[in-house]
């Protein structure tokens, strides 16, 4: 397994379990993740993909299994806590603040970010560190066209990048992507993808990015799981792992 | 000792047996339809009143279990009509829940006001089932027979219920439009849910308006007590859960135990002892001891 | 286009707000010298409910949340006065009870919202309900405390700064508060908190997956109701002299939903709209056809909700504006056309 050596651990997965029923989303999963691991996860639908993702933010509980970030076990911790604690999720449907503009969407994730909940008499406009970092974040993400456009009217491609700019305001220490391309065009999946990979990287980011495209997967990624059935069946470079027979008979079998 | 135990339970049954017949009419609703609606309160009340008025009307002092039953039969048709015109004629126009909330209290008012300008605020009463049927040496009480024949008829009605949604066809395609299913795919597989929500609502209306009318001889009809309905049913779905039959009926026997006994022991607190349950219940089991966690 | 720019109240409807807001003052301040000792009373309950409104306001148009239950808080501040200014006498110096009010409602609304507001939507309004009613029974039972059934009046004259008031001067503390309050929750409404509450309402999942903190949040507006209706109710106590079980009734808290509601509550103007055409309307039935009351207010929120749902009349009247804009400018630009 490909693995950062020279970096710490950073999320620990342990024998993580959750059954819908007679269904096994996750099944018995463990893994290993170093600071500024990028990995990409693929598999079919209903794989457990998302399953896994949320199992890691807390937006699931798991039946049985131990979720430990930096050391310290994080399995019954609420999700806002562990979004301030350094897991941070885009979401594969649409979840955005609908009626608000890019800029408040934005915005809002900073305040979360600096604690400022409860915050009743500052005029938000008076918040100038807040305001000049939504700027920038802005910037980075290219939105400062749209600032004051309602996200919801907005397409689907600005909607994806402005959901993974609100998880980068969290400075999160891994940062889960579900689907970053899904639904866009051709010319903007390699344009999202590939910011997200830069900033990702600049930011020393880890990462784990459900991806559908193998192109892009087999292009941008160094480190793949395949996930089937709950299980992770392969680990490693892109052309390790498409050149497994169980991977490629699932992948020819289920179909992308 | 033991007799005094049995002494609670007894004094229980018809509060047992209104609160499942209330709480239900709600819960069917939030369960099959996945709507909110406060109408039952109000086809509670009128089927209170109306039981009153038509058994002083045609019975008066004489009693006829069979006419008596006849005037539950009307009751209970004249609870399931109201509930599904103003369903027709107004509710489903409600989109979210919280308009419906706002609005199915705000014709609970109107209810309330259309009732008090017939009957004023004055209490009605007609306890002539109640005390023309009267009592059996159980156990150390005299027990009144009617509390039977309440607790009797309310847990036929929950039977006759769950046999029709769990061992019936049509029964198939409630659930399967319920909460615990999914209205798209019961839609796509041919289940009309214009006829399931409608059908719904006259249950519910059935079941709040017998509520009313079997309660009305042991209490009375009186101003305001669609608001005491609708708490109890409320409480009754926040503890027991949404969707779970077996679980209401329990549900009512905790609330109502509860309310017997902290009448006699510690009267003061009698309002308050199924809101503290309610509260503990939120804390360690947020959906209800029986319910389930739905996907909304 | 500057920072300022908050979609919970645009910059340019603050300003002419704050602008409002200093008209109808001012009219408030000269009232009490042109109508009678009666109207100003209706018109001091008027200001009085809107703090109390404003509560429900901020958990429905902030959160989409019904609020039953201020008429908690209107109880707890209006029993308070009660017996500390009348059966008890204690003190009737505003100064001590209105903070004294606060910090007791504020310390309840905490205790009270750790169950209320566990669970959103039906289970909170329904637990508002309940908490009213189980205040309701206490009160009613515990006669030998609270006067039971009969409740309590001969309040003494509240003093201010140990200045004694007499009718007039507690219509303009109650004005200065309410006055006082509005412009607060002006702050409040363009705050970092309700930006993030409207956060909740837009998408729950997405709110938690950036770390805002659901509950505690919901708790803290729910306090803040709580707090606003309390001062309220010390101030409702003394203009009426008389307090009953009845203000724990949960059709007195359905009132200030219903004020709501008719003010609207997609604009800030809303709860003072809704006081005034609640307590008018309500005045005008209860005096013409008492019993209809119920019938007609009942008919008038089913049917506002079931038209504009919680537009209310600031609404209607924002959508006539903008029609009514557009109408001028289309002529305008005709005119211009036809001039050229």
């Amino acid at each position: 397994m490909v693995n950062n050596e020279q970096q710490p651990l950073l999320i620990t997965v342990d024998k993580l379990r959750k059954y819908y029923g007679e269904v096994k989303s996750v099944d018995d999963i463990s893994l290993e993740i170093a600071q500024g691991q990028v990995l990409t996860l693929v598999g079919a639908n209903g794989a457990g993909k998302t399953t896994f993702l949320n199992l890691l933010t807390g937006l699931v509980r798991p039946d049985r299994g131990e979720i430990s970030l930096l050391g310290e076990k994080i399995t019954r911790v609420s999700p806002d806590r562990r979004a301030k604690m350094g897991i941070v999720k885009t979401f594969q449907l649409e979840h955005l603040f609908e009626d608000m503009t890019v800029f408040d969407n934005v915005r809002t994730a900073w305040l979360s970010a600096a604690g400022k909940h409860y915050s009743l008499f500052k005029d938000i406009g008076d918040e100038k560190e807040i305001n000049e970092k939504t700027d920038h974040l802005l910037d980075l993400f290219d939105l400062a066209e749209v600032k004051y456009t309602l996200v919801k009217n907005l397409g689907h491609g600005y909607k994806k990048v402005i959901d993974i700019a609100m998880c980068f305001a969290m400075k999160p220490k891994i940062l889960l992507v579900d689907e970053p391309t899904s639904g866009v065009g051709e010319e903007e999946k390699y344009r999202i993808m590939n910011l997200l990979m830069e900033q990702i990287a600049v930011n020393n980011l880890a990462s784990i990015i459900v991806e559908h495209d193998l192109h892009l997967v087999k292009e941008l990624s160094k480190e793949t799981i395949v996930m089937c059935d709950g299980e992770f069946i392969a680990i490693g470079t892109p052309e390790y792992v498409f050149s497994q027979d169980k991977v490629v008979e699932i992948l020819v079998g289920k179909g992308f | 000792m033991l007799s005094t135990l049995f002494s609670y339970v007894f004094n229980a049954l018809p509060m047992v047996s209104y609160i499942i017949l209330l709480s239900f009419a709600l819960n069917f609703v939030l369960y099959v339809a996945g709507r909110v609606s406060l109408t039952f309160a109000g086809v509670y009340l009128v089927g209170a009143y109306v039981t009153v008025s038509l058994g002083t009307s045609m019975l008066g002092n004489s009693f006829s279990f069979p006419l008596f039953l006849a005037i539950l039969f009307v009751v209970s048709l004249l609870g399931a009509a109201i509930s599904i015109i103003v369903y027709g004629g107004f509710e489903r126009f409600l989109k979210t829940d919280v308009h419906r909330m706002i609005a199915t209290a705000s014709l609970l008012l109107v209810f309330s006001g259309l009732i008090k300008l017939k009957w004023g605020t004055t209490p009605v009463t007609y306890s002539t089932p109640f005390l023309k049927m009267g009592s059996t040496e159980v156990l150390g009480n005299f027990v009144p027979n009617y509390y039977f024949f309440m607790f009797g008829f309310a847990v036929t009605l929950m039977l006759a219920l769950a046999h029709f949604l769990y061992k019936t066809s049509w029964g198939l395609k409630f659930r399967a439009s319920s909460l615990d299913g999914d209205r798209a795919m019961a839609q796509s597989c041919g289940v009309n849910q214009n006829i399931v929500t409608i059908i719904t609502f006259g249950i519910s209306g059935m079941l709040a308006s017998l509520a009313g009318g079997l309660y009305a001889p042991i209490a009375g009809a009186s101003y305001g007590i669609e608001g005491n309905a609708l708490l109890l049913a409320a409480l009754t779905i926040i503890i027991g859960g949404v969707g779970s039959i077996g679980g209401a009926v329990l549900t009512a026997f905790i609330i109502s135990l509860a309310r017997v006994v902290t009448a006699v022991e510690m009267p003061v607190l009698e309002l308050a002892a199924p809101f503290i349950i309610a509260s503990t219940t939120l804390m360690i089991r947020p959906f209800g001891i029986w319910g389930k966690e739905f996907k909304h | 286009m500057n920072t300022r720019i908050s979609m919970t109240i645009p910059s340019r409807c603050l300003n002419s707000t704050l602008k409002t807001t200093l008209a109808l003052t001012t009219v408030a301040v000269v009232i009490p010298f042109l109508v009678g000792g009666y109207q100003r009373t209706l018109i001091q309950k008027g200001l009085l409910w809107i703090p109390a409104i404003f509560g429900v306001y901020i958990l429905y148009s902030l959160l989409r949340q019904v609020h039953f239950g201020q008429s908690i808080f209107i109880g707890i501040g209006s029993y308070l006065t009660a017996f500390l200014a009348g059966k008890y006498d204690v003190t009737n110096e505003l100064m001590i009870l209105l903070p004294a009010t606060l910090v007791i409602s504020i310390v309840v609304a905490y205790v009270l919202g750790i169950f209320i507001t566990k669970r959103t939507g039906f289970y909170f309004a329904v637990m508002g309900i309940a908490v009213t009613m189980v205040f309701w029974s206490l009160v009613y039972k515990a006669r030998a405390v609270t006067g039971g059934s009969d409740g309590i009046s001969h309040i003494k004259h509240p003093n201010l700064f140990t200045i004694s008031l007499n009718d007039l001067g507690l219509y303009y503390v109650c004005l200065f508060v309410t006055v006082g309050m509005i412009l607060l929750m002006l702050r409040i409404l363009n705050s970092p908190f309700s930006l993030q509450l409207r956060a909740i309402a837009g998408d729950l999942d997405k709110a938690e997956s950036i770390g805002i903190p659901v509950n505690g949040m919901l708790r803290l507006a729910f306090v803040i109701a709580g707090a606003y209706a309390s001062i309220t109710g010390v101030l409702l106590a003394f203009t009426y002299n008389y307090v009953s079980p009845s203000i724990f009734d949960w059709n007195y808290g359905a009132n200030f939903v219903q004020s709501a509601i008719i003010g609207g509550v997609n604009s800030v103007a809303g709860p003072i709209v809704g006081a005034f055409c609640f307590i008018n309307l309500e005045f005008f039935i209860s005096t013409w056809f008492a019993n209809l009351w119920e019938i007609v207010i009942g008919l008038t929120i089913a049917t506002i909700v079931v038209t504009v749902g919680e537009e209310g009349v600031t609404g209607i009247a924002q959508t006539l504006f903008r029609k009514l804009g557009r109408k001028l400018r289309k002529a305008q630009e005709s005119s211009d056309k036809h001039g050229k």
